[in-house]
C-alpha cells in the first residue's frame, strides 16, 4: 500500500519533467523561428527599399539624360539646394542628392550629375546609399555641331 | 483502528487533489503550447505574405518598365503615344519587308478581374485599333502612358494598388540631331 502511494508521483514526476523538456525544446525552436522570421521581414522590407530606391533614381535619371540645365531642370521640379552644394528631394521616405558637375570642351559642354537614394528606414551604420546612377549630358558648341 | 481509517481517507483526498492540480498543471502547459505553436504559425504566415507580396509587386513593375523601356530602347526613334478612346496607346513604328507596321501597347481590364493587363499588337500601321486584337504580356492593376516631346511618362499600379511614376527618354541617336526622329 505504501509502496503504490509513494509509486505514483514518482510517475507524475517523469511525465513532468518530459514535459518541462519538451516545452523547452519548444521554446528554443520557436526562438530560433522567430530570428529567422524577422531576418526574412527585415531583408524583404530591404528589398523594397532597394527597388523603390532604383525606380526612384532610374526615374531622375532618364528624365536628366539629355538635359543640357541640370540644375535649372531639377530647381525647376521641386529640389532644394543643400548646404553642400548639391540638390535633394524628399519623395516618400527617400532622399534623392543630386551631384551636378559641368565640364567645358572645345567641343561642347559636358553636363553630368551623380544621382544616389538613401531611405530613412536605413540603419544609421549603413552609409552607402541604396541606389546610385551617374548621368551626363553632352551639348556640343553650335559650330562643331553637325 | 477507527483513527487509521480516517487518516486513510484524508491521505486519499489529498492525493485526489493533487491529482486534480498536476492535471489541470498539465492541461494549462499543452494549452499554452497549443497557443504559442500557433501565434508562430501567424507569425510565420505573416511574414511569408509580405515577403511574397514585395516579390510579386517588384515582378510586376520590373517587367512592366523593362518590357516598355526594352521596347522602346530598341525601337529607331517612331515612338508616340495617342489616345484612343479609353484607352492610351504607344504605337513604335518600324518597317517589316516592304510594309511599315506598328508595335501598339496598352492597358486593357481583364474581363471578371479586379486587374487589367498590359497588352502589345503587332499591326499593319494602316489598321483601326481594335484592342481585342491585342496579346496579354503582363498583369498590372493599372497603367496609362502620357508624351512630352520625346519623354514618355508612365504610370503604374500594380495588383495590390501601390502606385508607381517612372519616366522614360529616349537616347540622342534615336531622336535625331533636330529633335526629329531618327531615319
Amino acid at each position: 500500500m505504501n509502496t503504490n502511494i509513494s509509486a505514483q508521483p514518482s510517475k507524475s514526476n517523469v511525465i513532468l519533467t518530459e514535459l518541462v523538456i519538451v516545452i523547452l525544446f519548444f521554446a528554443l525552436t520557436a526562438a530560433t523561428a522567430m530570428q529567422l522570421f524577422v531576418g526574412s521581414h527585415l531583408k524583404s522590407r530591404h528589398n523594397a527599399m532597394t527597388q523603390q530606391a532604383a525606380v526612384l533614381c532610374q526615374d531622375w535619371a532618364e528624365q536628366l539624360r539629355g538635359e543640357a540645365d541640370m540644375a535649372g531642370y531639377l530647381k525647376a521640379h521641386g529640389f532644394e539646394l543643400a548646404d553642400d552644394g548639391c540638390y535633394t528631394l524628399k519623395h516618400n521616405r527617400q532622399t534623392i542628392r543630386a551631384e551636378l558637375g559641368q565640364e567645358n570642351m572645345s567641343s561642347g559642354t559636358l553636363s553630368y550629375a551623380k544621382l544616389s537614394v538613401r531611405d530613412e528606414r536605413q540603419p544609421e551604420a549603413e552609409t552607402e546609399p541604396l541606389c546610385a546612377l551617374p548621368v551626363a549630358a553632352f551639348v556640343p558648341n553650335e559650330e562643331v555641331a553637325p | 483502528m477507527m483513527n487509521q481509517t480516517t487518516s486513510s481517507g484524508q491521505l486519499r483526498n489529498r492525493e485526489h487533489h493533487k491529482h486534480n492540480v498536476s492535471g489541470l498543471f498539465v492541461f494549462m502547459l499543452i494549452a499554452a503550447y497549443a497557443m504559442f505553436s500557433l501565434l508562430l504559425v501567424l507569425i510565420g504566415v505573416q511574414a511569408y505574405q509580405s515577403t511574397v507580396s514585395a516579390s510579386e509587386r517588384n515582378a510586376e513593375l520590373r517587367t512592366t518598365i523593362g518590357y516598355i523601356s526594352g521596347r522602346v530602347r530598341g525601337s529607331d526613334g517612331q515612338v508616340s503615344v495617342r489616345k484612343e478612346g479609353e484607352y492610351s496607346v504607344m504605337r513604335i513604328g518600324h518597317a517589316l519587308g516592304e510594309e511599315d507596321y506598328e508595335t501598339r501597347i496598352y492597358f486593357a481590364h481583364i474581363e471578371g478581374q479586379p486587374y487589367g493587363g498590359l497588352y502589345e499588337q503587332v499591326i499593319e500601321k494602316d489598321e483601326e485599333f481594335d484592342p481585342d486584337l491585342g496579346e496579354l504580356i503582363t498583369e498590372v492593376g493599372g497603367f496609362d502612358m502620357t508624351q512630352d516631346g520625346d519623354l514618355y511618362h508612365l504610370n503604374l499600379t500594380s495588383t495590390d494598388g501601390a502606385e508607381y511614376g517612372m519616366h522614360l527618354r529616349l537616347l540622342d541617336s534615336q531622336v535625331g540631331p533636330e529633335g526629329g526622329e531618327a531615319a
